[in-house]
C-alpha cells in the first residue's frame, strides 16, 4: 500500500470501519512507515481531544425567561429571522395534551431511576480506538460508559420480557452470555497489556456488539 | 411549564454546547439553543417515546442549528469571519497542559461542513448514516468532510 493510500484510509482505520484484510495492509505499512505513524498519531490525537471535549456547556445567561416567553407568546415563532417562512403549526389543545402526557412520562421513568429513559444513542467516541493505548483513564471512562449504556438497554429489555416468547428470551440470553464472556476474556488480557491498541479495539468493538443487539433485541419488542 | 423547565434544565448544557460548536459563535449559540427548546416544545406531540428524550432533542438541535446555516447561507454571498471566540476561553476548554493546543478554539476555525461532521461524529458520537440523514448529506461526503476536518486540525495540532 502506498503512503497516499493508507493516509486516505487512515480515518476509517482509527474508527474501526476497515474490514480484517485492509486493515491488516495498514497496520503492515504502519509498522515499517515512520512518517505515516507520525500522521497515524496525530490523528488519534485529534480525535481523542474531541472526544474528550466537555459535553456540556452552560450558556452565559439563562434561556429560559426568553423561552418561557416564545412559548407563551402567540407570536412565539416571529422572533428569529432564520426560521422557516411556512406557518407554523397550530398548537392545538389536543397535541397540547399529548405532549404533556409524554413529559409526564418521561419525567416519571427519570425518576423510578435510571434504565426506564433511555435507548439512545452509542456513547461518544471516547472509545474509539484512539483511546485505547493513549490515556487509560480516558479508556475506562469510556468502557463505564458503555457498560452504563449497555445497563440502561438491559433494563429497558427486561421491562419488556413479557412481550418475547420463552424460546426467543432464552436465545437472547445465550447471545448475550457469549459477548459478555468475549468481554471478561479482552478485559482479562487488557490486565496483562493495557496498552495494547488491538486490544482496545476489541474491547470496543465488542461493546458495540453487545449494544447493536440489544438495539436489534429491543426494536422486536416494539 | 413547569415539567418542560426541568427539561430545560436538566438538557440546556448539552444543547448550548452542541450549538456553540456548530455554529462556532456564542451569541448565535444562544439564539440557537433558545430556538431549539421552542422548536422542542412546539413538536413535544411528535415525540414517542421511542428514543430517549435526549436523543430526540439533541437531533432536534442539530437540525435547527443546521438549518440556520443553510438559511444564512443563502442570505449572505460573502464568508463570514467574524466568529466570536472568546466565548471558548472559558474553563472547560480542552486544550492539553502539554502541548497548549486549544481544540475548541480550532474547532471555530474550520470550515462549517466539516466543523459540523467533526463534532457530531467525533464529539457527539453520530455514525455518518445518522449524520446523513440528519443532515441531508451523503454519508460519503460526511466521511470526506470528517477526513478534511482531522486533517485541518491535526495540521493546526503540529504547528
Amino acid at each position: 500500500m502506498t503512503c497516499e493510500a493508507v493516509r486516505e484510509r487512515l480515518d476509517d482505520y482509527l474508527d474501526g470501519e476497515l474490514g480484517e484484510a485492509e486493515f491488516q495492509d495498514i497496520e503492515l505499512h504502519l509498522a515499517s512507515c515512520a512518517a505515516c505513524r507520525e500522521e497515524e498519531r496525530g490523528r488519534r490525537a485529534v480525535v481523542a481531544l474531541a472526544a474528550a471535549l466537555p459535553r456540556r456547556r452552560e450558556p452565559p445567561r439563562d434561556l429560559w425567561p426568553a423561552i418561557a416567553g416564545e412559548i407563551a407568546s402567540p407570536r412565539r415563532f416571529a422572533a428569529l429571522s432564520f426560521v422557516d417562512a411556512r406557518p407554523a403549526a397550530r398548537w392545538t389543545a389536543g397535541l397540547a395534551a399529548a405532549a404533556a402526557v409524554v413529559l409526564a412520562v418521561w419525567v416519571a421513568s427519570r425518576e423510578a431511576g435510571p434504565g426506564l429513559e433511555t435507548a439512545g444513542p452509542a456513547p461518544r467516541g471516547v472509545a474509539r480506538p484512539a483511546a485505547a493505548g493513549g490515556d487509560l483513564d480516558a479508556f475506562a471512562e469510556a468502557e463505564r460508559e458503555y457498560q452504563r449504556a449497555t445497563g440502561e438497554l438491559m433494563a429497558l429489555l427486561d421491562a419488556r420480557r413479557a412481550a418475547l416468547s420463552p424460546g426467543t428470551s432464552a436465545a437472547i440470553d445465550e447471545n448475550l452470555a457469549v459477548i459478555d464472556r468475549a468481554l471478561a476474556e479482552i478485559r482479562a488480557a487488557r490486565e496483562h497489556d493495557p496498552a495494547s491498541a488491538r486490544l482496545g479495539r476489541l474491547l470496543v468493538t465488542t461493546h458495540q456488539k453487545k449494544i447493536a443487539t440489544l438495539r436489534r433485541v429491543l426494536k422486536l419488542t416494539t | 411549564m413547569a415539567a418542560f423547565e426541568q427539561l430545560y434544565r436538566d438538557h440546556v448544557g448539552r444543547v448550548f454546547a452542541l450549538c456553540l460548536r456548530l455554529a462556532g459563535d456564542a451569541s448565535l449559540a444562544e439564539d440557537l439553543a433558545q430556538e431549539a427548546f421552542v422548536r422542542a416544545w412546539r413538536k413535544l406531540g411528535t415525540f414517542r417515546g421511542e428514543s430517549a428524550f435526549s436523543s430526540w432533542l439533541y437531533a432536534l438541535t442539530v437540525n435547527t442549528a443546521l438549518s440556520e446555516r443553510r438559511a444564512r447561507r443563502r442570505r449572505t454571498a460573502r464568508v463570514v469571519t467574524t466568529d466570536d471566540l472568546s466565548a471558548f476561553d472559558r474553563p472547560g476548554r480542552a486544550a492539553r497542559p502539554d502541548h497548549g493546543f486549544d481544540l475548541e478554539r480550532a474547532l471555530a476555525t474550520l470550515p462549517p461542513g466539516a466543523r459540523a461532521v467533526l463534532v457530531l461524529h467525533d464529539v457527539e458520537g453520530y455514525k455518518h448514516k445518522e449524520i446523513a440523514d440528519m443532515t441531508g448529506i451523503a454519508a460519503g461526503t460526511s466521511k470526506a468532510q470528517l477526513h478534511r476536518a482531522r486533517r485541518l486540525l491535526r495540521e493546526a495540532l503540529a504547528r
